[in-house]
């Protein structure tokens, strides 16, 4: 297990994620949960998205919707279970916020994301097939950069690494399944 | 007419008048029309006078002055015979308040040459056009529609003969302006002042299949008019040599691990002279080529910018490759093939001759055996005993298999005795491995600066030197280019919270593709060589998408062509290069005219370049024909390979290995091969490892992965998957 903070979740963010495309590009089932009751797009640094390949091409990435974007062009299922605008507007949360909020889904949703809500979300957490980033960052750039956060990384290989990683795989498909499919009233 | 003269009129007229009304005889009819008429005089009278009347008209003497200086220039024109300062005069010609711009585009550089079309019926017959853009697409030998859509050639006077163009009818400064090196000798460069052109007037004319000459024109072919057919124009390119003048160095950066041990240093140049010379140029027609000498070369002196790539081969990795029998027995033919093609001119021959040639020479020193041993080749060589047996194998293959091979026994036995007075040692392969990876990689230089800057190859060139590369913009003054492949030469830098900063009002500009990205993208193995290499050795097919794409499509081909596959995976695809050269292969196996072009279809696969990964065409300095025998791809991989050996493991050693090589070299990578023997595709194995590592701290930094990617490398009949991580 790696001790992850705002220091190093973007890498191991990224790094599930364009190993999914890798996967994808060689047919095999590929999927991200991701989970966290804030969305908003956010810039990726290119060292982050740094990456040689002659199998895969990581290019003109610019931001993580733009990631989620490449993920899908290689036909990775995404799954996002997050809060709904509507039920933020309910919050103290600013209008601007909610609003990105909106934006973003939005913008996932048109590259074929599925999108599930659930007004008691609070845990945070990107499942792949390779492994599990979970802990109290949000998919923001506050949460993702400027915070200070903590969470663990635990990839999905042998032992009680594995198990944990099946245990929160379950988890996360049993949160996805409960939530509300998203709507444009949502 | 005086001024009392209309009154007068005007008196008589009223009198008439007078007389008419009175007269009880005059018809009514003739009353009317007299009348009519008087009326008319009157007014044609009255408008007189008030004519007279107008202010006198005084005279513009600056107008007249402008007129006559108008005058005095299209005089001066006229009387000279190269109008090339046209555009200094033509502001003088505009009509105030006006003012005639010079051209609509100014030529950008600062040097100039004049074409001139003699006889161009009911056209301009001088164009003023910027030397460098001349010496690419208007030199000696080219056809253009570029004046009024009509075919046009510059001339180069007789050459069919000695395959050398006397420059005698063209302007040139009488002074050289610079010296280069071509075959040992140092040749000196003119600068073209007027080059003279001709119409070429019919869109097909007859082309000479022997010497690629066009008849009706200045070329002089002296060959059987039988041999003519009936082409469209050919097609060519400048064989150009670049050489460096003068530089003035500005900042420099480094590049990230691990392509800082391929290219330790990249400096700026603000501003770089270089000779460019035109040393002659390559005719395309009917799948033949031709290479044209000038005598002399002509050239002129760029001011550009440019960027200088340190390199620094290590001696070990020559002790290193000539360690690979595969690769020194290619390189081996590539020395020959140079050897060759340098004497070709020389002994009358075209160069489309080169390759029976160079395919009797490999075949009579036993250097086309599958796995031949290479010291025993070179021993052959210097023997000299393989001349006869080497003029029997090409005059047969070429009469065989070439379409009026008509070269003299006597030439070509002169062409091999030159060759064969020729040292071959191991000291000459090694120039030769060293000179191949450094063209390399210049070309994957090239390659990467064009994805970066957005530029195309012909807006850059390239110099090769022992220790250093420079890629320079192609114009004169420079077209920014290499300044913004500088400018985006490394994305090493911090990120910068700045730039995560949200403003809606600003419009999103996407992150640049940085120089290095592009260059250690290039620096992999190529796409098509890995699926032509994986299939022929009959391993089974990695998933990815593309490299499965082309495996799949070599496996649709393989019902139609289903022996020639056979007989590559039989010979191994390392021994493909010099088995593809000429026809002694098909010669060998008693192949047919059709067969024979399909196996040597076959055995075309990428090992040393092919437009996916390096191959430049007619932008290698060497020219598209002959760059196959100057670049490799196999040996730029077995450099990629050497140069990060050390820090390369086996994805199955111990965390404490990887993390101590990150640790010392921020770098490692992980890599797992697969043999026919083993089953599964390994990649996930590798990846699982991969994942262990990702996010891990070491000392201040993370481990994050970096790439990936698939090999099969010349020598091991193996897939190799390789993982990077990297500290950031």
């Amino acid at each position: 297990m790696v001790h992850v903070t705002e220091e190093n979740v973007a890498i191991i963010d990224v790094d599930l994620l364009i190993h999914e495309c890798l996967r994808a590009s060689e047919g095999k089932k590929a999927f991200a949960y991701i989970i966290s009751p804030f969305i908003a797009d956010f810039p990726l640094s290119s060292t982050w998205l740094s990456f040689v390949s002659n199998v895969i091409d990581v290019s003109d990435i610019d931001s993580y919707v733009d990631l989620i974007g490449l993920l899908r062009h290689h036909g990775v299922n995404i799954k996002i279970a997050t809060r709904s605008p509507n039920d933020l507007a309910t919050t103290t949360i600013s209008r601007s916020f909610i609003e990105r909020q909106a934006r973003t889904l939005s913008q996932l949703a048109e590259i074929g994301c599925e999108i599930r809500t659930n007004a008691s979300l609070h845990a945070k957490a990107t499942i792949t097939t390779k492994g599990v980033l979970s802990g109290s960052f949000n998919l923001t750039q506050s949460g993702r950069i400027f915070n200070l956060e903590a969470g663990f990384y635990f990839p999905n290989t042998r032992g009680t690494e594995k198990k944990e990683y099946e245990e929160k795989l379950r988890w996360a498909g049993k949160i996805f399944s409960e939530s509300t499919p998203l709507t444009e009233s949502s | 007419m005086s001024k009392d003269r209309p009154t007068e009129l005007q008196e008589r007229l009223n009198r008439l008048k007078v007389q008419a009304r009175s007269d009880a005889n005059l018809p009514i009819e003739k009353f009317s029309k007299l009348f009519q008429a008087i009326q008319a005089l009157e007014n044609s009278a009255e408008n007189y006078s008030a004519s007279l009347g107008q202010p006198k008209a005084h005279v513009d003497m600056q107008a007249l002055e402008r007129r006559r200086r108008k005058l005095t220039v299209i005089e001066a024109i006229e009387g000279i015979r190269n109008p090339s300062y046209f555009d200094e005069f033509a502001a003088t010609l505009a009509e105030h308040p006006y003012a005639l711009p010079k051209a609509l585009f100014d030529p950008q550089g600062k040097e100039v040459v004049t074409i001139d079309f003699p006889n161009n019926l009911g056209k301009p017959q001088f164009y003023k056009e910027r030397t460098d853009l001349a010496l690419a697409i208007l030199y000696p030998g080219s056809f253009t529609y570029r004046y009024f859509g009509v075919p046009m050639k510059i001339e180069t006077g007789q050459w069919s003969q000695t395959f050398v163009a006397h420059l005698r009818m063209h302007t040139l400064n009488p002074n050289p302006i610079f010296k280069v090196e071509r075959n040992g000798r140092r040749l000196d460069v003119y600068k073209p002042m007027l080059l003279r052109g001709r119409q070429v007037e019919q869109g097909n004319p007859f082309i000479c299949m022997n010497c690629l000459s066009v008849a009706g024109l200045d070329e002089g072919c002296f060959h059987s008019p039988q041999i003519r057919r009936p082409l469209r124009l050919p097609s060519s390119s400048p064989v150009i040599q670049n050489q460096e003048l003068q530089r003035e160095k500005g900042e420099s950066v480094e590049l990230r691990p691990p392509l800082d041990s391929f290219i330790p240093k990249v400096t700026y140049l603000r501003s770089l002279k270089v000779g460019t010379a035109v040393l002659g140029f390559e005719r395309s027609a009917a799948n033949r080529v031709t290479i044209v000498d000038y005598d002399p070369p002509i050239g002129m002196i760029m001011e550009t910018r440019g960027i200088a790539f340190r390199i620094n081969i290590p001696s070990h990795f020559l002790d290193h490759a000539l360690q690979r029998p595969a690769i020194v027995r290619d390189a081996l033919t590539q020395v020959l093939a140079k050897w060759i093609s340098g004497l070709l001119s020389a002994n009358g021959m075209p160069s489309y001759h080169l390759e029976p040639i160079l395919s009797g020479l490999i075949h009579s020193i036993g250097l086309d055996r599958e796995n031949a041993d290479v010291e025993a080749v070179m021993k052959n060589f210097s023997n000299r005993h393989w001349i006869a047996d080497a003029l029997q194998m090409t005059m047969t293959e070429g009469s065989t298999y070439y379409e009026r091979f008509d070269v003299q026994q006597r030439r070509l036995h002169a062409l091999y005795d030159a060759v064969a007075r020729r040292p071959l040692d191991e000291s000459v392969v090694r120039n030769e491995l060293k000179a191949i990876l450094v063209h390399s990689l210049a070309h994957s230089l090239l390659i990467a600066g064009c994805v970066t800057s957005g530029c195309l190859p012909i807006d850059l060139e390239y110099l090769t030197g022992d220790e250093e590369i420079v890629l320079f913009d192609s114009a004169d003054g420079g077209n920014g280019s290499s300044e913004m492949i500088f400018e985006f030469c490394s994305s090493k830098g911090s990120f910068r919270i700045a730039e995560t900063e949200e403003d809606a009002g600003k419009e999103k500009i996407n992150r640049p593709k940085y120089f290095d990205e592009a260059f250690a993208e290039l620096l992999l193995p190529c796409q098509q060589g890995v699926a032509e290499k994986i299939f022929h050795r009959g391993l089974s097919a990695p998933g990815h998408e593309e490299i499965k794409r082309r495996y799949l499509a070599l496996e649709r081909q393989k019902e139609s062509y289903s022996n020639e596959y056979r007989y590559v995976s039989e010979i191994g695809v390392e021994n493909c290069f010099r088995s593809s050269i000429g026809y002694h292969v098909s010669l060998a196996r008693r192949l047919q005219g059709r067969e024979a072009d399909r196996l040597k279809e076959a055995l075309g696969i990428c090992l040393h370049g092919c437009p996916d990964c390096l191959v430049l065409g007619n932008k290698c300095n060497e020219g598209g024909f002959f760059e196959k025998y100057y670049v490799s791809k196999a040996i730029l991989d077995e450099y990629f390979r050497f140069l990060t050996n050390d820090v390369t493991v086996d994805h199955s050693v111990r965390d404490s290995v990887i993390e101590s090589i990150l640790r010392d070299k921020g770098v490692a990578i992980l890599t797992r091969r697969i043999t026919r023997e083993v089953a599964d595709k390994g990649e996930d194995k590798l990846l699982d490892r991969v994942f262990e590592f990702v996010g891990r701290r070491i000392d201040q930094k993370f481990v994050k992965f970096a790439g990936f990617w698939v090999d099969s490398p010349l020598e091991a009949d193996e897939i190799r998957h390789n993982a990077l991580l990297v500290l950031v």
